[in-house]
């Protein structure tokens, strides 16, 4: 993976899990970094350890739901390091419940994180990448968004992803920018750890693997569709899901 | 990737070559198969240039299963593993439905399909005891259908099947089952015009066509450690055209 020294990428909601993983492997391979989160505290924290390990980084506490929030954000990161080559969209979090249990307020926040906040950022940032010659935007999806019982808000958010994946692949294709969007399955998370062992007997009876995956995964797959050798791939939905998107029921 | 052993079969053809070309130099110990031996050669020859000092030629019939498997039993004496296995193998007749005969579809279906099925049946096993492998089948986009191509195309949609039901059946012993479908690549075993090329080019999203070392590039991938966690799935190789069909997330 040689075509990502000396990149610029802003992650979303990087201060934590998949996305921190996926900066932390960026930056080994001598990219400059933009740390963003809606949480001030693990901002900073995340800041701290990449510039111990004498990365290249800078954080922006921002709510990739605000338009004014997002291009402020972008600005500073232009000014910082010159520009930006890369944005993964990252940044999610899901209310789940059944139907008639779900509040208006669900559905808004879920939607607007996962769905609005990747269509601001990437509004924002895709002139500074055709200003470059080309980019890569990856959206990171779900497995879910094929439909999952208790999750409206988060299924639809996450298909409406894949729709602007597949769309914005077709406008900015032939600027040089890739769009692709990766669709995890089950992935350990700190919750996963918390869960009461019968429950997790229950999902991993589900996985064709008998497994998890870990943000490792992720970061390998964003990687693999960031590289300028990728150059070729775009629009695609990429599945990292041990074999659970398959037909697992 | 480093020191693993990685049949190529189909080494023969651009893309197999390719393939083969970029195993070598990331250190795999590469064992480039195909029928035509002269073809081979050349590769070899490639491989060699490109530091592939451990590689090695055995031309065999892929559709002749004893001799297939007799290939099979010289790769593990001489290496004592086998990790990799990508099925490059491709073949299209070009013959539209009112002339193919009988003849003509048992021919592509044969030598599409066989040479897979027949070194997936013999290193399967052999995987299954090391409790590690990657198996890459290279398929094609036009498995979703197209013109002039009817029997290429049932070839390849069996591909579809037969991934996927390996990586269910194979997810517990540490071995992924991975196609990459390729869209239009441009290369010496199928020739265009620049009237063809610029055409072709055109209707894709990011306005080129594919090269050999963009579908290389995307195997290395599935075949190498970093991709433990992905079975049984679809990497479009194509440029974009994908998000024409509805099949393809
Ligand atoms: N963990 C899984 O099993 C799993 C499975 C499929 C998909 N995903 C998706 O992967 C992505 C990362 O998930 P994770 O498991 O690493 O979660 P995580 O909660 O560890 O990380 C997500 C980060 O996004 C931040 N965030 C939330 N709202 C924000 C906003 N408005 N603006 C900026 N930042 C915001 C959170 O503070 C958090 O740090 C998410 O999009 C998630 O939907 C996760």
């Amino acid at each position: 993976m040689a075509g990502l020294q000396g990149k610029v990428a802003l992650i979303t909601g990087s201060a934590s899990g998949m996305g921190k993983k996926t900066a932390q492997r960026l930056a080994e391979r001598g990219a400059k970094i933009v740390i963003n989160d809606i949480v001030p505290g693990k901002v900073d924290q995340t800041v701290q350890e990449f510039s111990a390990q004498g990365f290249e980084v800078m954080g922006v506490v921002a709510d990739i739901c605000k338009t004014s929030a997002v291009q402020e954000m972008v600005k500073t990161a232009v000014e910082r390091f010159g520009s930006l080559d890369i944005l993964v969209n990252n940044a999610g979090m899901e209310r789940a419940g059944a139907l008639r249990n779900l509040s208006e307020t669900d559905w808004d926040l879920t939607v607007n994180v996962n769905l609005k906040g990747a269509f601001l950022c990437s509004q924002a940032v895709h002139g500074y990448m055709i200003e470059r010659g080309g980019g890569r935007i990856v959206n990171i999806a779900s497995r879910a968004w094929l439909g999952g019982a208790g999750q409206a808000p988060y299924s639809s958010a996450k298909a409406g992803l894949v729709g602007l994946t597949r769309t914005l692949a077709l406008e900015l294709g032939r600027k040089g920018v890739t769009v692709n969007c990766i669709a995890p399955g089950l992935i350990h998370t700190p919750m996963w750890d918390e869960l009461p062992e019968k429950n997790r007997n229950g999902f991993l009876a589900k996985q064709p693997m008998g497994k998890i995956g870990e943000d490792e995964d992720i970061a390998n797959a964003v990687l693999f569709f960031l590289d300028d050798e990728a150059s070729f791939i775009t629009g695609q939905v990429f599945y990292v899901c041990g074999g659970r998107s398959l037909f697992a029921g | 990737m480093k020191d693993r052993t990685a049949l190529i079969v189909g080494a023969a053809n651009d893309i197999g070559g390719a393939i083969s070309v970029r195993f070598a130099k990331l250190g795999a110990k590469v064992v480039l198969i195909d029928g035509d031996r002269q073809r081979l050669d050349t590769v070899f020859a490639l491989v060699a240039a490109a530091g592939g000092g451990a590689a090695e030629v055995i031309a065999v019939d892929g559709a002749d299963s004893s001799a297939v498997k007799k290939a099979v039993g010289r790769v593990v004496n001489k290496h004592g593993s086998i990790d990799i296995l990508v099925n490059a193998i491709d073949h299209r007749d070009g013959v539209p439905i009112t002339e193919g005969t009988m003849e003509t579809w048992e021919r592509s279906l044969k030598e599409n399909i066989s040479p897979l099925v027949s070194f997936s049946l013999n290193v399967i096993p052999v995987m299954k005891s090391q409790q590690y492998g990657r198996i890459v089948n290279i398929g094609s986009l036009d498995y979703l259908g197209t013109s002039r191509q009817a029997n290429y195309s049932t070839a390849k949609a069996a591909i579809f099947g037969l991934t996927r039901s390996f990586a269910l059946e194979l997810a517990q012993d540490g071995i992924t089952v991975n196609q990459i479908l390729k869209g239009d690549i441009k290369s010496a075993d199928s020739p265009l015009s620049p009237e063809q090329e610029e055409r072709g080019a055109a209707q894709l999203p990011v306005q080129r066509l594919g090269k050999p070392e963009d579908i290389a590039y995307a195997a290395a991938y599935l075949a190498s450690g970093q991709s433990g966690y992905v079975t049984g799935q679809n990497l479009i190789v194509c440029g974009g055209k994908s998000i024409y069909s509805s099949m393809s997330a």
